[in-house]
């Protein structure tokens, strides 16, 4: 069986294990969902770089009190997130970015139409550049659930398991992100 | 709901064409390389296990040895008895072969214990009548003094016993000797020591004839007493008490006669030869209390067992003694005797028994 198929709690495992090829996989994995998640939440690139060097860090040298309880994805980033809040914890309210609903067309967030992707590129590029910023503008607990929703698919109960809020917090918290989104977008 | 799967796919759709940032390739080489580093030391649980496994066993050895070396150092505190125990048995063991050997250097304590053998026996002796049932109850009584641990009486014991049955025929005639010896006493032929004799009562009831040599011959050494006196056996036949030396030294006699009839033609001699060791006893038991050293034991020995000092039979106990062998009819015995007597005492005049002697 050849390491690509081998499930993330087994490669960790493994890794647990000594085997060192198994942890090249699963950095291999989440190598870019993980950096993009940082980047996505600070401004700063190489603030993002260290943080997410964090992230790896404490997950190597907490190999062995590793227990496959849940996905290794919800392990991964619910330490992802503990990082991201102490990052905010130590981080001045100034360099939080603040979204500036006022400035969203309250109708468009609250009953967006629907989305469609533009056939041309230029269109299409200028789209993904207007959602980028939008999603970047979001609240970060907002932002928080989008990425995890739109960049590992994560439903609400697993978001609400990284993020350690209830379900219906989660659930909210997606359903605004994605109004914004589409607000934005539209607009 | 399709609106917002659709909305849902868009929005990812966007997302995954915005988001294509990767980390750098200088950033993904030092995670990987960090954790090969940390897969060396990362500990495993089993790992750990091991790592602290061959971690606390050292610790763990010298802890216990630490506390065994506690405990037996607390134990032994607490029992100082159990290990003064071993030098007992050696300190006891000289002491429980002192009476064993029999040594002359035993304090003044035995001799006074001696003396008082003596005094009891000479006491009981004196109650003597002719009922020989009083000489068996001096027999318990010094069995019972064996009992006391006296080296001289336990090796005196089995002449005693041996000759028990063989001196109950000849206790009349120990009797008529003893009475026959309170006539002697007036001869004159006083104990030259009376001055040691008289620190005992028992020195004075025996009333020792004198030795002095020019009155006295020199025991004769062919004598069945001389060879009984030159034996030699130290301190413990000095203590034996004059009733028992006296059958011991009518067991030779019992041996050639083999009737109680012819032992006591030489009682007389027996009894002188008793008085010689009972003199002997006294002249140790004064030599001991004037010196008191093994030194003076040692030449008392030597003077002993050289025969120079013996006691002399009196004149008078000799003649008695010739007379009864005359009477015994056995004259060659008696010849021999007298032959002796005029040799050791050439100016005294026995032509009346020369003429009894065929």
């Amino acid at each position: 069986m050849e390491q690509a198929d081998i499930s993330d709690e087994n490669l960790m495992l493994q890794y647990q294990q000594g085997d060192q090829a198994a942890f090249e996989t699963l950095y291999r994995r989440y190598k870019n969902v993980l950096y993009r998640y940082f980047l996505r939440h600070c401004s700063d690139r190489s603030q993002s770089e260290e943080l997410y060097q964090e992230v790896w860090i404490k997950l190597i040298n907490s190999v062995a009190r590793y227990k496959p309880k849940a996905k290794f994805k919800t392990y991964l980033f619910t330490i992802a997130h503990n990082t991201l809040v102490d990052f905010y914890r130590k981080a001045k309210p100034s360099q939080t970015i603040e979204f500036d609903e006022a400035e969203m067309n309250e109708d468009l967030i609250n009953n967006p139409t629907s989305l469609a992707l533009p056939e041309d590129e230029f269109t299409l590029k200028q789209k993904t550049n207007l959602f980028m910023q939008t999603l970047e503008a979001l609240p970060a607990d907002q932002k928080e659930a989008a990425i995890l929703h739109f960049e590992q698919e994560m439903s609400v109960q697993e978001i609400a398991d990284i993020t350690k809020v209830k379900t219906e917090t989660a659930k909210s918290r997606l359903r605004y992100a994605k109004n914004k989104l589409k607000a934005a977008i539209l607009n | 709901m399709t609106t917002d799967s659709q909305d849902d796919k868009v929005l990812g759709q966007l997302y995954k064409k915005g988001a294509k940032e990767t980390p750098p390739a200088k950033l993904n080489y030092e995670i990987i390389n960090y954790a090969a580093k940390a897969d060396k030391s990362a500990a495993t649980p089993s790992q750990i296990g091991s790592h602290f496994g061959g971690g606390w066993k050292v610790p763990l050895s010298m802890a216990a040895s630490v506390v065994v070396v506690f405990a037996l150092l607390v134990q032994l505190d607490q029992s100082p008895q159990e290990l003064e125990l071993p030098p007992i048995p050696e300190i006891t063991i000289p002491t429980d072969s002192k009476p064993a050997e029999s040594k002359d250097v035993e304090s003044k304590n035995d001799a006074l214990k001696s003396q008082t053998v003596l005094e009891e026996s000479f006491e009981a002796e004196e109650t003597l009548s002719d009922d020989v049932a009083p000489s068996f109850n001096n027999d318990a009584k010094e069995l019972d003094l064996d009992s006391q641990g006296t080296g001289a009486l336990i090796i005196d014991k089995p002449v005693r016993t041996e000759s028990q049955t063989s001196t109950i025929p000849s206790a009349n005639k120990i009797i008529t000797d003893k009475k026959a010896e309170q006539k002697l006493e007036t001869s004159g032929d006083r104990v030259k020591s009376r001055q040691t004799i008289e620190k005992s009562k028992a020195s004075d009831a025996i009333r020792i004839q004198s030795n002095e040599p020019e009155s006295v011959p020199a025991a004769p050494t062919s004598s069945p007493s001389s060879t009984t006196s030159n034996t030699g056996e130290g301190y413990a036949p000095k203590l034996i008490k004059p009733q028992a030396a006296e059958r011991k030294m009518q067991e030779p006699d019992v041996e050639n006669n083999n009737t109680p009839d012819a032992a006591s033609g030489s009682v007389l001699q027996q009894r002188s030869m008793s008085k010689e060791s009972i003199y002997r006893e006294d002249n140790q038991i004064s030599s001991d209390m004037a010196a008191d050293t093994e030194l003076g034991d040692k030449e008392v020995q030597t003077e002993e067992q050289s025969g120079s000092k013996f006691a002399p039979i009196p004149v008078e106990d000799w003649l008695l003694m010739i007379e009864r062998l005359v009477a015994k009819k056995d004259y060659a015995e008696a010849a021999r005797q007298l032959e002796k007597f005029k040799q050791a005492h050439p100016k005294v005049n026995v032509e009346d028994l020369d003429a009894k002697i065929p």
